[in-house]
């Protein structure tokens, strides 16, 4: 999928862990971890909203649109 | 290769009803009328040779009504133990079967308390073919079959005009020698064969027809198998999605593949045949309930593809 997850990259800047951000979001970490490494097929508007408040970002700063 | 065995209960109990439905209903009575003669009381007393067919009864219309039926009921039995005899062999469930007729005719008799237990025919049975009867304008059965002197023939009506011109027409009844049976235990007709030719065939249709018994009771295994998964809960499964897939086709294929058995029964015993024989197996009426019924499946594993996609998205929908 040409769509890329770079929710790794944003932690490894705000050196959080996925356990934390995983709590302070409330999603499961297999959820996260999903996310993270690209699985996923869908993410809520409302998910999206949460990362980005907890990890003081733009949406653009987590996915990102490749051509392959 | 390590061998596991099915350990499902429903699978196991319906394989062991269906071990024990086959050597109760296929091979028990084979063995057993070699041994016993359980119609012997009442057939020493009222079975013998009786020829003629169904519509000639000799029943005598002056005797009072309970005398009457009496007779009667005797005489369809007499016509009936003549016909079929004392019959043994797998039911007619599989297109081609197989049954071993034991005849009481008067030499029977003779020999009953004896050693010998008969005369004992054997025959393949193809349920695949009937015989094309229809009901006339006058009420009375097209053909029928009849055994006379041990021999088959078929009693057709011939209705000709008398010569008197009063326009009356005369009932009467051709017989035509044939070369199969139609016994009364099963609607198909049923071709002589020697008892060794009868010894090979059994050993190859008896698989065969054990083998269709054990797949359709694995459809329903697998059909009740579904149910139980859908009432737990787990619905949209690959495990599930196979099972209705395999239902579907087992249905769709199963009405063409009685068309091809009776094809080849046909094959194989065509010298047999006359023009009064006519193929059961593929009229639409029994084809589309198979086919009806199969459509039905897939159209449940093409519902339960997409609700496995639906599904699948959901899960990874974070």
């Amino acid at each position: 999928m040409p769509i890329i997850v770079n929710l790794d990259v944003m932690m490894a800047k705000r050196k959080m862990s996925l356990t934390e951000l995983s709590e302070k979001v409330g999603i499961t970490m297999a959820n996260l971890s999903i996310l993270k490494t690209g699985k996923a097929k869908a993410v809520r508007l409302e998910t999206l909203e949460a990362i980005c408040r907890i990890l003081n970002c733009q949406p653009g700063d987590i996915l990102e649109y490749r051509d392959e | 290769m390590k061998k596991t065995f099915n350990t499902d209960l429903i699978v196991n109990a319906l394989i062991l009803f269906a071990v024990l439905a086959y050597i109760v209903l296929g091979v028990l009575p084979l063995i057993l009328i070699k041994k016993s003669d359980p119609f012997s009381g009442w057939a020493e007393s009222n079975c013998y040779q009786v020829s003629g067919h169904k519509n000639s009864y000799a029943v005598s219309d002056t005797l009072p009504y309970y005398q009457y039926k009496k007779k009667l009921e005797e005489q369809k039995n007499k016509r009936y133990y003549t016909i079929n005899g004392i019959q043994s062999g797998l039911s007619p469930v599989s297109r081609i079967s197989f049954s071993k007729s034991q005849y009481l005719d008067a030499r029977s008799m003779m020999q009953w308390n004896h050693t010998k237990l008969g005369i004992h025919r054997y025959f393949i049975d193809l349920n695949g073919w009937i015989l094309n009867r229809y009901i006339d304008e006058y009420k009375t059965d097209s053909i029928s079959f009849e055994v006379k002197s041990g021999k088959p023939y078929l009693y057709k009506p011939l209705i000709s005009k008398l010569k008197d011109n009063s326009g009356c027409q005369l009932l009467t009844y051709t017989e035509e020698p044939v070369k199969y049976w139609q016994l009364e235990r099963h609607a198909g007709i049923s071709i002589p064969v020697s008892e060794s030719f009868f010894n090979v065939a059994r050993w190859i249709i008896m698989p065969v027809s054990f083998g269709l018994i054990v797949y359709f009771l694995y459809l329903i295994a697998l059909f009740l198998k579904f149910i139980v998964d859908v009432s737990r809960g787990a619905s949209f499964t690959n495990v599930n999605l196979r099972r209705l897939l395999i239902i579907a086709v087992s249905l769709l294929v199963y009405p063409f593949l009685r068309f091809f058995t009776d094809g080849l029964a046909w094959i194989i015993f065509h010298t047999y045949f006359n023009s009064d024989i006519r193929m059961a197996g593929f009229d639409w009426g029994n084809a589309s309930r198979w086919v009806g019924a199969g459509l039905v499946f897939l159209l449940l594993f093409k519902a339960f593809r997409q609700a496995k996609k639906l599904q699948e998205e959901h899960d990874l929908t974070i």
